[in-house]
C-alpha cells in the first residue's frame, strides 16, 4: 500500500513538473515575446481590471481553516459513509436494490455521469472499494500523502454517490461540494503527519517549526460563494412558502417522527420556540446577501464600526448555532457535520488570532507578556520530541522552550536548580514563580494545552497522580535510551 | 501561489466560471417560481390560471375577486419583466420561459456541474416542510385476503446509524411513481432475506399521518390535544421470486 502512495504521489509529482517544463518551453518558443507584446499592448485597456480582479483572486490567507476543514470533512465521511458497512452489497451492488442493468435506468442520469460502479458490479469488489474509501479518507484524515488521499477519497465518494441516488440528502451534497474545494485548494496538508514530518526536520536542524501556510484567497471566495447560494436560495424558497412565515415550520420539522430525537413531548413542550426559530432563521440566512457588499463600502458606511470580518463571524456564528441546533434536536444523517466543515472554510488568520486572543485574555491580563519556560535536555532525543510535540501543540503560544544545556539561559532562569536536578526531570517556570517538575510540571502544562484539556480532569483524580509521577520516573530513567531510530525502553 | 499571468489568469476565469456555473443552477427554478409567485395575485385575478393553487389565489378567492373577470394592467417595471421573458400574462407563457431558460443558460452549465459532483438544490425544508409522517410495513399473505407483517420500518426500529439513509431510501421509494420496479425489487429482496417461500405475495403499505397545516403549530396547548390521524395505504406488491439476479 504504502508503495503504490509512493508512486502515486510521485507521478503526481511527474505531472506537475511536465506542466511547469510545457510551460517553460512555450516561453522559449520563437514568436513567444513578439505574441506577449502584442497581447500586452490589446490588454492594455484592460489592465486596471485584470489587477482589480488579481487582488480580488491571489491575496494570500492562511491555509490552517482548510486544514480543520479537511479532517472534519475526512471524520464525517469515516462515521457516515462507515455506517453504511453492513449496506454496502444493498446499496451499491448489482445483488442489492439497483441491478444497474434492470432497474439503474429508473435512477441514473443519462449523460455526464462517471462512476466507478459501471465496471465493479459484484457485492466483494464493490466492497474492495468500499474498503479502500475509507483507507482513504482515513490517510486524509491523519493527512498522510494528504492531496493525492484527498483526491482519491474524493473520487470513490462521487462514485458511490453516482451509483445510487436514493439514500443521498442533503449532507451527502455539501460533502461533495467540500470535497471539490479540498481537491482544488493549493494547500491542504495543515494538521497533517506530513506537515508534522516537515516540522520534526526543521525543528531537528534549528529548533525552530515551519511556518505558517499561505494560499490564495480565490479558494476561501469559491467557499463563501457556495455557502451563500447554500443560504440565500434556501432562505428563498422558504419565503415562497407559508408555514416559515407564520412561524410553524420549525415546529413541523420538529415534530417529525423521521427527524425526531427525543421523545415526542419534548417538541410539543418546546414548540413555543418555533416562530423565533422560524424568523431567526429566515433573517440569518437573508444575511449572507451582505457579504456580497465589498468590504471597503461597509467601512465607509458604518465608519469603521462593523467591517466585513465582523459580519462574516456574525454569519458563521450563526450558521455554527443552526446546524448545532439541529444536530442536536434532530436526525437528519451528515448535513450537520458537513455543514460546519464548509463553514469552517471561511477561518482566516484574523479569526485564529481573535479566537486566540478570547482565550488568552484572562492569561495576558495578569501576565502581559509572560510565558511558560519549560527547560528540557537537548541532547536527549524523547526530551527534544516532547518539546517538539509541546510546541506543535501550543495553540494558545504560551511556552517557551529552553534547552537546560544553554548555561546562560539557566542561569538567568533558575539559577538555583543543579544541573543534576534538572537532567533529572523536566522543569517548568511559571510566570508567578511557581517552579514545578515532572509530572506535576505536565498536569500543570496540560491546563494551558487545549489538546490536553480533554485530560485535565482526569489527572487529579485520586491514584492518578501517584502513577504519573511512578511512569514519569521510569520513563525519565531510561529516556536516554532513545534514539532517532525508536526507544529501547 | 502561481506568478505566471497566463495561470493566475486561468484561475480567476475558472473561479468566475464556477460560481457562474453553481449560482445558475441554484437560482434557476426559484426565479422561476420567484417570478410566478409575484405575479401570481394579479394573474389570478384575469382567470388565465385554472387549477392554480398559490397562496395569492386563496387569498384572492376569500376576497371574492377570482371572479371578478378584472383585466391585468401591469405596471411600467411589471412590463418589461413580461417583455424581458421572466413572466407573462397567460400562465402557460411562464413555461415557456423555463423551458427557454433550461435550454440556453442552465443548459450549458449544466455538463460542468454534473461531471464535477457540483449539482445542487437548496430546498430543503421548504418551501414548507414535509408534513406526511410514514412507517413502513411489510405483510406476507397467509390465506385468502389474509396478511401478516413481517417487518416494519420507523425510525425506532432502526439503528441510528442507518436511520438517515434507510428512512431517506423509504421516502425516496414512498414518493415517485416511477420507482414501482425498484419497489417490487425492495420486496423480492425482504423475501429472500425473511426466507418467504417463493410464489407468495408480499406487499408493503405505509401508515402515516399528515400535521395540520396551522400556526397552531407552535403552541403548546394545540399538542396537548392534538392525537395523530393514522392512515393506510399499500404501496406496492409483490410474488416472491426462487432466486433473484
Amino acid at each position: 500500500m504504502r508503495t503504490l502512495f509512493t508512486s502515486l504521489a510521485d507521478t503526481w509529482k511527474l505531472i506537475c513538473t511536465w506542466c511547469g517544463d510545457l510551460l517553460a518551453h512555450l516561453r522559449r518558443a520563437p514568436g513567444y515575446a513578439q505574441c506577449a507584446k502584442v497581447l500586452s499592448i490589446l490588454m492594455k485597456p484592460f489592465m486596471p481590471i485584470a489587477r482589480h480582479l488579481d487582488a480580488v483572486f491571489f491575496h494570500p490567507i492562511t491555509g490552517r481553516g482548510f486544514g480543520v476543514v479537511r479532517i472534519l470533512w475526512a471524520l464525517t465521511i469515516l462515521i457516515m459513509v462507515g455506517a453504511r458497512y453492513a449496506d454496502v452489497t444493498f446499496l451499491y451492488s448489482d445483488a442489492g436494490l439497483l441491478p444497474s442493468e434492470e432497474l439503474g435506468h429508473l435512477v441514473f442520469r443519462k449523460t455526464y455521469r462517471f462512476t466507478i460502479f459501471n465496471y465493479i458490479k459484484d457485492p466483494i469488489p464493490v466492497y474492495l472499494v468500499f474498503l479502500t474509501l475509507m483507507c482513504t479518507t482515513f490517510m486524509t484524515l491523519i493527512g498522510k500523502y494528504t492531496k493525492l488521499s484527498t483526491i482519491l477519497t474524493c473520487l470513490l465518494l462521487y462514485s458511490f454517490h453516482e451509483r445510487n441516488l436514493l439514500p443521498l440528502g442533503g449532507g451527502d451534497t455539501v460533502m461533495r461540494h467540500v470535497g471539490f474545494l479540498l481537491v482544488l485548494c493549493p494547500n491542504i496538508s495543515a494538521f497533517s503527519v506530513d506537515r508534522a514530518a516537515q516540522s520534526w526536520k526543521q525543528w531537528k536542524k534549528d529548533r525552530t517549526l515551519v511556518d505558517d501556510q499561505f494560499i490564495p484567497i480565490w479558494i476561501w471566495r469559491l467557499a463563501l460563494w457556495q455557502l451563500m447560494v447554500i443560504y440565500l436560495t434556501s432562505g428563498w424558497d422558504k419565503m415562497l412558502g407559508t408555514m416559515w412565515w407564520d412561524g410553524s415550520a420549525p415546529s413541523a420539522a420538529f415534530h417529525h417522527i423521521h427527524f425526531l430525537r427525543f421523545p415526542m413531548e419534548w417538541a410539543h413542550a418546546f414548540s413555543w420556540m418555533s416562530p423565533i426559530v422560524a424568523r431567526g432563521t429566515l433573517i440569518w440566512e437573508m444575511m449572507w446577501m451582505l457579504l456580497l457588499i465589498p468590504a471597503k463600502k461597509w467601512k465607509g458606511w458604518t465608519n469603521g464600526y462593523v467591517t466585513h470580518d465582523i459580519l462574516r463571524r456574525i454569519a458563521v456564528f450563526g450558521a455554527l448555532s443552526f446546524h448545532g441546533g439541529i444536530f442536536i434536536w434532530m436526525e437528519v444523517g451528515s448535513f450537520s457535520p458537513a455543514m460546519y466543515a464548509l463553514n469552517l472554510c471561511l477561518i482566516r488568520r484574523s479569526d485564529i488570532e481573535w479566537l486566540r486572543s478570547c482565550f488568552n485574555w484572562c492569561w495576558r491580563k495578569k501576565h502581559p507578556r509572560a510565558q511558560i519556560h519549560l527547560l528540557y535536555d537537548d541532547n536527549c532525543f524523547l526530551c527534544r520530541r516532547t518539546a517538539f510535540f509541546l510546541m506543535m501543540a501550543d495553540w494558545l503560544k504560551r511556552l517557551d522552550m529552553v534547552n537546560f544545556h544553554h548555561e546562560e539561559k539557566r542561569k538567568e532562569l533558575v539559577p538555583h536548580i543543579s544541573f543534576e536536578d534538572l537532567d533529572k526531570a523536566m522543569h517548568m517556570k511559571f510566570p508567578d514563580g511557581k517552579e514545578l517538575k515532572g509530572f506535576d510540571a505536565f498536569r500543570r502544562v496540560s491546563w494551558h494545552v487545549p489538546i490536553f484539556w480533554p485530560l485535565v480532569p482526569f489527572l487529579y483524580i485520586p491514584g492518578v497522580p501517584a502513577l504519573g509521577h511512578f511512569i514519569y520516573g521510569e520513563v525519565a530513567k531510561r529516556r536516554r535510551k532513545c534514539t532517532d531510530d525508536g526507544c529501547a525502553i | 501561489m502561481p506568478k505566471s499571468p497566463l495561470i493566475r489568469g486561468l484561475i480567476i476565469a475558472f473561479c468566475l466560471w464556477h460560481m457562474f456555473a453553481i449560482g445558475v443552477y441554484s437560482i434557476a427554478e426559484d426565479l422561476e417560481e420567484a417570478a410566478a409567485t409575484w405575479l401570481n395575485k394579479k394573474i389570478v385575478a384575469t382567470g388565465h390560471c385554472p387549477g392554480n393553487t398559490k397562496p395569492g389565489r386563496e387569498k384572492l378567492r376569500d376576497k371574492g375577486k377570482l371572479d371578478g373577470g378584472e383585466e391585468f394592467e401591469p405596471s411600467a417595471f411589471e412590463d418589461k419583466l413580461i417583455k424581458a421573458g421572466l413572466c407573462s400574462k397567460p400562465i402557460e407563457k411562464q413555461y415557456e420561459f423555463k423551458k427557454r431558460w433550461q435550454r440556453t443558460i442552465r443548459r450549458k452549465v449544466r455538463p460542468y456541474l454534473l461531471i464535477t459532483g457540483q449539482w445542487q438544490r437548496w430546498n430543503l425544508f421548504s418551501p414548507d416542510p414535509l408534513r406526511r409522517n410514514s412507517t413502513y410495513l411489510m405483510d406476507v399473505e397467509v390465506g385468502e385476503d389474509e396478511w401478516r407483517t413481517f417487518k416494519i420500518i420507523t425510525p425506532n426500529k432502526v439503528q441510528w446509524w442507518r436511520r438517515a439513509f434507510t428512512l431517506k431510501t423509504m421516502r425516496r421509494l414512498e414518493q415517485e411513481d416511477k420507482h414501482g420496479p425498484i419497489r417490487d425489487r425492495f420486496l423480492q429482496l425482504h423475501c429472500m432475506l425473511e426466507g418467504i417461500r417463493p410464489g407468495r405475495k408480499v406487499r408493503m403499505r405505509k401508515k402515516y399521518f399528515v400535521l395540520e397545516k396551522t400556526p397552531a403549530l407552535s403552541d403548546p396547548e394545540y399538542w396537548a390535544e392534538w392525537e395523530p390521524e393514522w392512515k393506510e395505504k399499500p404501496f406496492g406488491e409483490a410474488t416472491c421470486p426462487e432466486t433473484l439476479n
